[in-house]
C-alpha cells in the first residue's frame, strides 16, 4: 500500500464535513451526499499530484467535488445507482445516523436558511463558502471557476441580499 | 444597504474577510470612523457570520459509515509500484497466460470506475447483498425476478457466494454476484446483460480471451468474453489468477 495514499486520506478525512454539508447543498440528498464525497475523494487520491499547495487541501477537494457533480449531472459518465427498492422503483431513503443534527439543523434558523436560498446560487455558494468553510477567495475562485473579482463581487451582493431580505422579514414584508 | 456607495460595500464586505492589502485596509478604516452608514453596514456581518457557523456546526457530523467507506479507499488506491511487485505481478500473468494491460486502454474510464465504486459500495455496507444467501439456484431466480434475466451463479473454490444486488452500468440495470473469499476478501462478479452498452463496452476490451486491468482506484478488473457481445466482469483486490479461475467457473 502506498504510504503517501494512507497520509492522503488522513488529511481528507478531516475535511469529510465539508465535503458532506456542500455534497448535500449540490445533490439535496443525504445518500447523493455520501456517494459524492466517497466518490471524490476516490478522484482527488487518484489526482493527488496535482494538489500544488497542501495547505489548500479543502478548497481543492472542494473543487474537485463540485467537477465530480456537475460531470454526473451532465452525464458525461454514467451514475452508477443501486437501487434498493423493487424493479424501477426509486431508492428508499437510509436510515440517518445524524438524523437528530439533521432536526436541529431545520429548526435553528428558518429566516437565516430562508434567506440564504433566497440568494442567486452563485452567491449563496460563495457566501457558504467563505463564512462557513472559510475558505480564500482565491480558493473560491477556484471551486467555482471564476476571476477572484467575480468572487469579491458576489460576496458583497450577497451579504446585501440577505440583509435585505432579513430586514424585509422583521419588518413582515415577506 | 446602509453603504454610501455599492463601491465601498463592496471594499467594506472585502475588508471584513481580511481580502485587502494593507494600504486599502488603512483607507477602508479611515473611512468607516467618518461614514455613519458605512460603518453601520460593517456590524451587520459578523451577527450573519455566525449565524452561518451556528447553522454548520449542527451539520458537521460525520457517520462512521461514511469515514469507513472513505478510510477504505487508502488500501486499495493504485501504488506507486515496486520493482519486487511488478516482477511477481508479471510472473503470475505470465504463469496463467491471460493478458495483463496497463490503465488506461480501451475499456472506458468511466465504466471501470463504477465498477469499482460499485464493488466498493457494496461491501463497506453492513450487508453488502440486497438479495442474501448461499444458494445458487435461490440467487439465480432472484436475479431473473429482480433484474429481468437470466445469469450463471458460479460457485467459486475457496469462496463464500454471499448473495446478489442490482446495479446500474451505463443506464441500464445489471445484476452482480457477491462473493467472500476465505481470508475475508471481497469480490464482485458483474453479469450485464448481453448486447446491454457495458457488455458490450466489456467484451470489446476482452477481445478473444480474458483480459485484466488494474481500475483507477487500484481493484483488479478482469473481463472474460462470453460470445455475441455479452461479457463478465470481477473485481477484487485479489490477484487476477483468482479472479480469472472464478470466471472460468461460469457456464460457457
Amino acid at each position: 500500500m502506498s504510504v503517501s495514499a494512507r497520509a492522503f486520506i488522513e488529511r481528507a478525512l478531516e475535511h469529510l464535513p465539508a465535503l458532506r454539508r456542500e455534497g448535500r447543498r449540490l445533490t439535496g440528498s443525504p445518500v447523493e451526499a455520501d456517494d459524492l464525497v466517497q466518490e471524490t475523494v476516490a478522484r482527488a487520491l487518484e489526482r493527488r499530484g496535482e494538489l500544488r499547495d497542501p495547505e489548500r487541501l479543502k478548497g481543492w477537494l472542494l473543487a474537485v467535488q463540485r467537477t465530480v457533480f456537475l460531470n454526473s449531472r451532465r452525464g458525461l459518465r454514467p451514475r452508477l445507482e443501486v437501487l434498493e427498492g423493487g424493479l424501477g422503483k426509486d431508492a428508499p431513503p437510509e436510515p440517518s445516523a445524524d438524523l437528530e443534527a439533521e432536526l436541529h439543523a431545520q429548526t435553528l434558523s428558518s429566516a437565516m436558511k430562508a434567506a440564504l436560498e433566497s440568494l442567486a446560487p452563485e452567491w449563496r455558494d460563495a457566501l457558504w463558502l467563505r463564512e462557513v468553510e472559510e475558505l480564500s477567495y482565491e480558493e473560491i475562485a477556484q471551486v467555482q471557476g471564476c476571476p477572484v473579482g467575480t468572487v469579491r463581487s458576489r460576496l458583497a451582493r450577497a451579504r446585501v441580499a440577505m440583509f435585505d431580505f432579513l430586514e424585509e422579514k422583521a419588518h413582515g414584508r415577506l | 444597504m446602509d453603504a454610501c456607495s455599492p463601491e465601498w460595500q463592496e471594499r467594506i464586505s472585502s475588508w471584513f474577510d481580511g481580502e485587502v492589502h494593507a494600504h486599502e485596509r488603512q483607507a477602508v478604516e479611515q473611512h468607516l470612523a467618518q461614514c455613519e452608514g458605512c460603518g453601520r453596514e460593517a456590524t451587520r456581518y459578523a451577527p450573519v457570520r455566525a449565524a452561518l457557523k451556528a447553522q454548520a456546526a449542527a451539520e458537521a457530523h460525520v457517520p462512521p459509515e461514511l469515514i469507513a467507506r472513505v478510510s477504505r479507499l487508502a488500501s486499495h488506491a493504485r501504488p506507486a509500484l515496486s520493482r519486487r511487485w511488478m516482477v511477481g505481478l508479471a510472473a503470475a500473468v505470465a504463469f496463467v497466460g491471460i493478458l495483463w494491460t496497463s490503465w488506461p486502454t480501451r475499456m472506458n474510464n468511466a465504466l471501470a470506475m463504477d465498477l469499482e465504486r460499485h464493488h466498493l459500495k457494496a461491501f463497506s455496507r453492513a450487508t453488502p447483498c440486497e438479495f442474501e444467501s448461499s444458494d445458487p439456484v435461490a440467487v439465480k431466480a432472484w436475479v431473473v425476478r429482480e433484474v429481468g434475466y437470466a445469469v450463471d451463479v458460479p460457485v467459486v473454490p475457496g469462496a463464500t457466494l454471499l448473495g446478489a444486488r442490482r446495479c446500474r452500468l451505463h443506464g441500464q440495470l445489471s445484476a452482480s454476484l457477491l462473493y467472500r473469499h476465505e481470508r475475508g476478501t471481497a469480490m464482485t462478479l458483474f453479469l450485464p446483460s448481453p448486447g446491454s452498452p457495458a457488455a458490450r463496452e466489456a467484451a470489446s476490451f476482452a477481445g478473444d480471451e480474458t483480459r485484466c486491468m488494474q481500475g483507477p482506484i487500484g481493484e483488479r478488473i478482469c473481463v472474460a468474453p462470453r460470445g455475441g457481445g455479452h461479457a463478465a466482469l470481477a473485481v477484487s483486490e485479489l490477484e487476477p489468477p483468482v479472479l480469472v479461475d472464478a470466471l472460468a467457473r461460469l457456464a460457457p
